[in-house]
């Protein structure tokens, strides 16, 4: 494990460094791609935090079920990588990969840790790699975005707030 | 309580295969075998079985029919479209939405009918050598299509959200039409995209495949076709792998099926990397070239009152004003539309995060949406894309969005908020990560003109994708003739959006449709003479 992190990690600072708009660093021939139930819990507290600075006011203020909330926005996500191709799931291992390495999510721009973060700092991180003009870390945020806001308003209970009704019952 | 022609027929004994649940090694005979289900493949089955011969069908998606479609994003991306519908250009900067399910597109398309347009036939026959393709020679084909999966006037009226382009549009003196719907008895739900649940939808999943089925011939699916077996310069058989649980996880058993004559269907991404993992003869590197999108724009406006565009038929207004604005092979042309809004994919659509999407989504019962498809293909600067293997050998696009492209989206955006405004809208939101919303026209167009729009900031869309394997009648600008069949291998053709030498410049299921068709029968004919 720790030597595949290795090889994003020279890979990706290298490409960061030096300004280049380049794609998300991908390992040849390391085995098969990990389903989506391994990668979200070896990064669930990255993607909760994540989760909580896109969604904002969409979850919960109580903080129980706030907590509840993101653990089912995680495990969604989860399914929804399951179902995506191999290579597809390895891109995104490797970018919770990435995050999951202080050194390299520093160099991304967020230099606090995962668990109990400071959500606003979360969400000003989060706003660079948006705005950057470097085509990894724009990559980075719509993948992050997708998955999560996505995974969320999948799910009927979050609907009523929206205005949404949900299908029609057929006869 | 709804039928379900697909169960039924099962339940009568069709010839169907899940190949995931084999326990081993299949190999089956045809004299045609056909891969993809799709708008192509679905009628080639058709005209195909009619004429007596033995037809498989290879589908790597699976079999799901009305009982299965609850009108649910969470199971309909997974389960029916192209990787969960999040199927994307090398630089993730167009989202593609392409189905992958047996009907391929058809089943999850939002009914919008319209024949070829005749500049892009013209186009085609002056650019490309493909002289055959009159309007009057395809107006035919297309009679056929149009009755079979009964493309009618919609009569009942447009949905708020389609109302907006209309209302706006004759305002300002651009011309607005309606659209023409391949549906029998619509139940008007606006739940298109996500299988039709009454059937009423006329897609390949409850026409041609099952007429296919109900004379004799094998629908395989979940299978993946591998690559293309050649012996002695024709090919003798297709190897496919069977595919395990609902996503891209494949298994050990593997398919085999050998024809007298191969129909490669499976859309403009899919069917070209199965002939480049093949390795086809490809003298000219023409294969994978091309590759069109309809690179769309999306402009959200707040209509200060009820829109709700999740109900009513999806797509009923549109606009080709702006196709005909310049010549078609000057800037780039662009259709105006208008999509279904539902919570998963306006979510990931709309742009921003935290209070300021939170917002943006909490207006959705209130939110038009209005979209611009760019005709790609007809420019020196609109090449299209390639198709690439990646390292386990599946496909990838690279389609980069350049100035060319650039200039029509600036100009698309402007129409759209244009037209918004109009209709009384008190909010429009270009879909671009730097644009926050406008409250005048005056401020859009002031706010868009000093806005460089760039890939991934600004939002492209694509539920449109063709050309990869294009036809032309020399066999050094494109892969097919103009019957579909391979330039360089005597039993193979294509028969799919992939052939189109460019874009369409309107949805294209029933120029698919109306082509197949044709070239199927002329297959049917040359198969009968030997």
């Amino acid at each position: 494990m720790w030597s595949r992190r290795r090889v994003i990690f020279v890979g990706v600072v290298g490409a960061v460094a030096a300004g280049a708009a380049v794609m998300l660093p991908r390992l040849a021939g390391s085995g098969g791609a990990p389903a989506g139930t391994t990668v979200v819990a070896e990064h669930a507290d990255m993607l909760r935090a994540v989760a909580a600075a896109l969604l904002g006011s969409a979850l919960p203020a109580d903080a129980e079920a706030r907590g509840r909330e993101l653990s089912r926005v995680v495990t969604a996500t989860g399914a929804l990588i399951t179902n995506l191709p191999p290579l597809t799931r390895k891109e995104i291992a490797d970018l919770f990969g990435l995050l999951a390495l202080k050194p390299a999510r520093v160099l991304l721009g967020y230099s606090g840790d995962w668990a109990g973060a400071d959500i606003p700092a979360v969400a000003t991180f989060l706003g660079g790699l948006r705005d950057s003009s470097i085509g990894l870390k724009q990559q980075a945020y719509f993948a992050l975005h997708d998955l999560l806001i996505g995974s969320f308003y999948a799910e009927p209970s979050t609907w009523a707030a929206t205005g949404y009704p949900g299908p029609p019952k057929l006869a | 309580m709804i039928n379900d022609p697909i169960r039924e027929g099962l339940a009568k004994g069709w010839l169907h295969i899940d190949a995931s649940q084999l326990g081993k090694d299949a190999t089956l005979e045809a004299d045609v075998c056909i891969i993809g289900t799709g708008a192509g493949g679905g009628i080639a089955a058709d005209v195909l079985s009619d004429t007596g011969l033995k037809v498989v069908m290879i589908e790597e998606g699976m079999l799901r029919s009305s009982t299965d479609f609850r009108m649910l994003e969470s199971e309909a991306y997974p389960t029916l479209y192209q990787e969960s519908a999040s199927r994307k250009t090398a630089d993730k900067a167009i989202n593609i939405l392409q189905g992958r399910t047996v009907g391929g597109s058809t089943t999850v398309n939002w009914t919008t009918s319209f024949r070829t347009p005749s500049p892009t036939l013209k186009f085609w026959r002056e650019r490309f050598g493909l002289t055959e393709l009159t309007d009057e020679h395809m107006g035919e084909w297309f009679k056929l299509a149009e009755k079979l999966v009964n493309i009618t006037d919609w009569a009942v009226p447009p949905n708020e959200n389609n109302a907006v382009l209309e209302r706006g549009g004759n305002k300002l003196g651009i011309k607005v039409e309606r659209i023409r719907r391949n549906v029998k008895g619509c139940y008007n739900l606006g739940y298109c995209g996500m299988g039709c649940p009454t059937n009423a939808k006329q897609s390949m999943l409850v026409t041609t495949i099952p007429a296919a089925l109900s004379r004799g011939a094998v629908l395989v699916s979940r299978a993946r076709a591998e690559k293309l077996v050649f012996t002695g310069g024709r090919v003798s058989s297709v190897d496919c792998v069977a595919m395990q649980g609902t996503g891209y996880e494949v298994g050990n058993v593997r398919v085999r099926v050998t024809a007298k004559h191969f129909i490669v269907a499976g859309g403009a991404i899919n069917s070209p990397a199965l002939l480049m993992r093949s390795k086809t003869p490809d003298p000219f590197g023409r294969l994978g070239r091309r590759t069109f999108l309809h690179p769309s724009l999306v402009s959200g406006a707040d209509m200060g009152n009820k829109v709700e565009g999740w109900q009513g038929a999806p797509q009923t207004t549109y606009s080709d004003h702006y196709l005909g604005t310049h010549a078609i092979d000057g800037p780039m042309g662009f259709k105006l539309e208008v999509p279904p809004v539902h919570p998963v994919l306006y979510a990931i659509t709309v742009n921003g995060m935290s209070e300021h999407h939170r917002a943006r989504i909490t207006n959705m019962p209130n939110t038009q949406v209005t979209i611009a498809l760019c005709r790609d293909g007809f420019h020196a600067d609109s090449e299209g894309g390639n198709v690439k293997l990646l390292g386990d050998g599946f496909p990838q696009l690279e389609y980069k969005l350049n100035g060319y492209f650039f200039d029509a989206a600036k100009r698309a955006l402007l129409a759209m908020a244009e037209i918004q405004f109009a209709a009384g809208a008190k909010e429009v939101f270009p879909v671009d990560e730097r644009i926050s919303g406008y409250r005048t026209w005056a401020e859009a167009k002031a706010g868009l003109a000093a806005l460089d729009l760039r890939p991934l900031s600004t939002r492209v869309a694509s539920a449109h994708v063709m050309g990869g394997c294009t036809m032309a009648k020399d066999e050094k600008e494109g892969v097919v003739n103009v019957y579909g069949r391979h330039h360089q291998v005597e039993n193979l053709s294509v028969m799919d959006g992939s052939v189109f030498p460019t874009s369409i410049g309107a949805n294209p299921q029933l120029s698919v449709y109306g082509l197949a068709w044709r070239n199927a029968a002329r297959l049917a004919g040359d198969m009968r003479r030997g």
